[in-house]
């Protein structure tokens, strides 16, 4: 999911970067300060869980967690997610540092969207909350795999060819990140109900 | 120990769990001369190899010298015409985003490689894909902690400046 260096054309980092800075502005004013350490540990899950991969045909897929971000975080999101991918990008060598605003529109803006669409039924029961985290860790994926489809169309490929690519080789990551998400969020509504955002418990 | 610092710590240490199966994501193409022959490798890092990636090598003036496949070992190897007298600049598309390059200067091409130069080489690829050290690892999460509190620290100033 980490498009690498010199793949995307000028004007599209460009824009990417735009509304990178724009999201990360918009999420650092929402951030309550004194819950920092959930954007932390957050983040820090972002951060690791790209080191686990698998192959599939041509290309190699990982878990993302941007599903479990966006549906705890919100808006804070996007710097948890800027500052995740900045630290694999020079750490880990995922990803080139001229795409890391398009990198971050491509994770955190599914991550938002998950946010409005399934935190509402958090805390609804048991089965309903496991389904909604399911679908935020899922739905993230297809998300995710839509605009990275878009951002190399827009760089002079086949948009349909690549989007139907990015998404087949995903299917798996959708299933397993939607299921950890899952089984995650009901986990922390247990035993660290403080975590899940205000308002929603 | 409150009890919420122990589940924050409790939280930190599931979300190392995720890195057990630890394997690397960067896109590597990895090339050099050996009797005459052009040899790439392609991984993703270790023995995650890249099958069926698109290779494609260039001149200096980015002229098409070469255009294959990878086979399901990431490898393919390839000659370059006789009278080749430029730096070769190879390409993989490994798809969805993921590319790389490797560049082999024209020196190389002018003297046959010795056992010596093979051996730097096979040692540049093995520093190439080796994987995240778990330093690595701890480093990213605590320079995440770091920059939260910073954040955290500056915002109770901003406030209290505003009281």
């Amino acid at each position: 999911m980490h498009i690498s260096e010199g793949v995307l054309s000028g004007p599209v980092m460009a824009a990417g970067a735009a509304f990178a800075i724009a999201g990360t502005v918009a999420g650092l004013k929402k951030i309550d300060y004194d819950r920092i350490v959930h954007v932390a540990i957050l983040a820090s899950a972002f951060f690791v869980a790209s080191l686990i991969h698998v192959n599939i045909g041509p290309s190699s897929v990982h878990l993302i967690l941007n599903g479990i971000v966006g549906i705890l975080l919100g808006w804070s999101a996007f710097p948890a997610i800027l500052v995740g991918l900045l630290l694999q990008a020079i750490l880990f060598q995922y990803g080139g540092i001229t795409a890391l605003g398009v990198n971050t529109v491509i994770m955190a803006v599914p991550a938002v969207i998950c946010y409005y669409l399934f935190s509402p039924f958090l805390g609804k029961g048991q089965k309903i909350t496991f389904a909604a985290a399911f679908m935020a860790g899922a739905v993230a994926i297809l998300l995710s795999s839509i605009l990275l489809g878009a951002a190399l169309w827009f760089t002079e490929k086949n948009f349909l060819e690549v989007a139907i690519t990015v998404i087949a080789a995903h299917i798996p990551v959708m299933i397993i990140e939607g299921i950890i998400t899952g089984f995650c969020v009901s986990f922390f509504l247990k035993v660290y109900p403080e975590i899940i955002p205000k308002g929603i418990k | 120990m409150t009890k919420k610092i122990r589940k924050i710590i409790f939280i930190i240490i599931l979300a190392l769990l995720y890195v057990l199966p630890v394997f690397a994501h960067k896109v590597i193409v990895f090339a050099w001369m050996e009797n005459g022959l052009v040899h790439t490798e392609s991984s993703f890092g270790g023995d995650d190899r890249v099958h069926n990636g698109k290779i494609t090598a260039f001149d200096a003036k980015g002229n098409l010298i070469f255009k294959g496949v990878t086979d399901d070992n990431g490898e393919l190897s390839f000659t370059v015409p006789d009278n080749f007298h430029s730096d070769l600049i190879i390409k993989l598309d490994a798809c969805t985003g993921h590319q790389a390059q490797w560049r082999i200067p024209k020196e190389k091409f002018k003297n046959s490689s010795s056992a010596e130069d093979i051996n730097r080489a096979m040692e540049k690829k093995a520093e190439l894909e080796s994987g995240p050290s778990f330093f690595q690892i701890i480093a990213g999460i605590g320079i995440i902690f770091l920059i939260a509190f910073a954040g955290r620290f500056i915002n109770k100033k901003y406030r209290n400046k505003n009281r």
